[in-house]
């Protein structure tokens, strides 16, 4: 019989019954907080059955980048013959004004440890004058988009400063690219999650449709998370481990080997690749 | 004192200074990115340099070379050694910022595919001379084979072009011991040494897809 510790006092002789009265029926132990009790920060669930010591902690989650990054335009694909003689499909990307440094954040005044980068310059007037202020303040030129790169250590960073392309990337190196990507509108199974086609003769009557969605009466329902039909694309995708061909210093470019989401003119986000045994960070 | 009595008139004579030199001039052209500041780069800004971070001593510097007609004269300033060693330098500055040549102009993000595929063209003429091709020529390919040792030659007729800057190919029919062959060639590839027009077939269309369904002789040819 599972016995559930829960971390507070105050639980009368009745909700004890009940609780075990409950383990009796259903083995497995159901975090139980039906009181308004006052949450410990950590709560600790433990089953004292064989093999199985479920623990339930709260954690901090982080997702830190590998390293410093830039935020970029696609400017479009054109071919790269190597010098070799091998031809490389490659993606232009450009850098407008920008990729300036408009705030550093530390663990000691915000929490965590982030870089927040701005890009893009427009005009004064089309920045609302709290975004205005923000840029003001560390003497930086009025910029569209605002982005934090989440490191681990932010030595080195100081809000003014200008992030130099050729100092953070170098040709041959793995990139992840994050982007919006094109947005494909109302799509259905096929086109959206690769769903195969019915029969288009031999009196078939569905061709293009989902076909079953579930089981019978058991369970007599649809399980979350069915695909169907919906809205595809036009949202955030990385492409992971993209190499770098070429940086071209004169023209401020970058060529990148394969494709990046979204359109010419689109957002970018060049990070360094996150490659579990190299360089993911650990907590 | 050489220096104080001509400082006001530096300050007076900014105005003319500062006209003389083009406006175009003082408009950033290019930024590099560096660590810790912004530096403006153009051709001959190294020389500019100095004109900007100084503080009084540039705009006389630039006074003096504007008085004097760009002249280096160091023997004018007097006794003053600190000072002749900044008109000297100054002048010869103001010098080398007349004489340079024209600003580089700004590349709009959208030239920038452009100017990529000019480079890569002009590099890849350099290894041989690509010649006008138009669909119906005949034309003879000499191509480097992956052992590198013998050139392959391919000799037929041109059916399609594709041009699409650096990545311009063209597809080439021919018959060899009674199978037809097309084969798309990479016009600019480092690969293909050689592409020589031998004939040309008038032709009414840009794609020549319908030999497909004629008789191979239109798409035979003899090799010498």
């Amino acid at each position: 019989m599972g016995v559930v510790a829960i971390a507070s006092q105050g639980l009368s002789l009745a909700l004890g019954a009940r609780l075990l009265q409950r383990n009796r029926s259903n083995p497995t132990p159901t975090p139980l907080l039906p009181l308004p009790l006052p949450l410990p920060s950590v709560v600790r669930l433990c089953s004292s059955r064989k093999g199985s010591a479920r623990r339930m902690e709260v954690l901090a989650m982080a997702s830190f980048e590998a390293g410093i990054g830039v935020l970029a335009t696609k400017l479009g694909m054109m071919t790269y013959i190597h010098p070799e003689g091998n031809v490389i499909p490659v993606t232009v990307v450009g850098f407008r004004e920008g990729n300036v440094v408009t705030q550093v954040k530390t663990s000691a005044t915000d929490g965590y440890d982030a870089v927040q980068v701005g890009y893009r310059r427009v005009r004064d007037i089309k920045l609302t004058k709290p975004e205005l202020g923000h840029l003001q303040k560390v003497g930086a030129i009025p910029m569209r988009h605002l982005q934090e790169f989440r490191l681990q250590s932010v030595d080195g960073f100081e809000p003014g400063q200008l992030l130099d392309i050729e100092e953070i990337f170098k040709e041959g190196d793995l990139v992840d690219v994050s982007g919006n990507s094109i947005g494909k509108g109302f799509q259905g199974g096929i086109k959206r999650h690769n769903f195969a086609r019915g029969p288009m003769t031999h009196g078939s009557k569905s061709h293009r449709q989902l076909g079953s969605i579930g089981a019978g009466t058991t369970p007599g329902r649809v399980y979350k998370g069915k695909k169907m039909p919906g809205r595809m694309g036009g949202v955030k995708t990385k492409i992971r481990k993209l190499s770098i061909v070429k940086i071209d210093t004169d023209l401020r470019a970058i060529l990148i080997k394969g494709a990046v989401p979204g359109k010419p003119g689109n957002l970018l986000r060049i990070t360094p690749a996150k490659i579990v045994g190299k360089n993911i960070p650990k907590n | 004192m050489a220096s104080s009595s001509l400082l006001p008139h530096s300050l007076l004579s900014l105005p003319t200074a500062s006209s003389r030199f083009p406006k175009s001039s003082l408009t950033i052209s290019s930024i590099s990115f560096s660590l810790n500041q912004v530096s403006i780069t153009r051709t001959g800004s190294v020389a500019f340099q100095p004109l900007v971070r100084r503080g009084r001593e540039s705009t006389f510097g630039i006074a003096r070379a504007g008085e004097t007609g760009e002249e280096e004269t160091p023997a004018e300033t007097g006794g003053d050694e600190s000072a002749t060693e900044t008109l000297e330098e100054e002048s010869s500055v103001a010098v080398a910022v007349e004489e340079k040549p024209p600003k580089k102009p700004i590349v709009k993000l959208n030239e920038i595919i452009g100017i990529l595929n000019k480079k890569a063209i002009e590099e890849a003429e350099t290894i041989k001379v690509v010649p006008d091709i138009k669909p119906g020529d005949i034309v003879e390919i000499k191509k480097e084979k992956a052992n590198r040792r013998r050139l392959a030659l391919y000799k037929g007729i041109v059916i399609s072009k594709s041009s699409s800057g650096v990545h311009t190919t063209i597809r080439i029919r021919y018959m060899t011991s009674g199978t037809a062959v097309e084969i798309v060639f990479p016009v600019y590839s480092p690969k293909i040494k050689e592409i020589k027009v031998v004939s040309h077939r008038d032709v009414r269309r840009a794609k020549l897809y319908y030999l497909r369904e004629k008789l191979p002789r239109f798409y035979t040819f003899k090799k010498k």
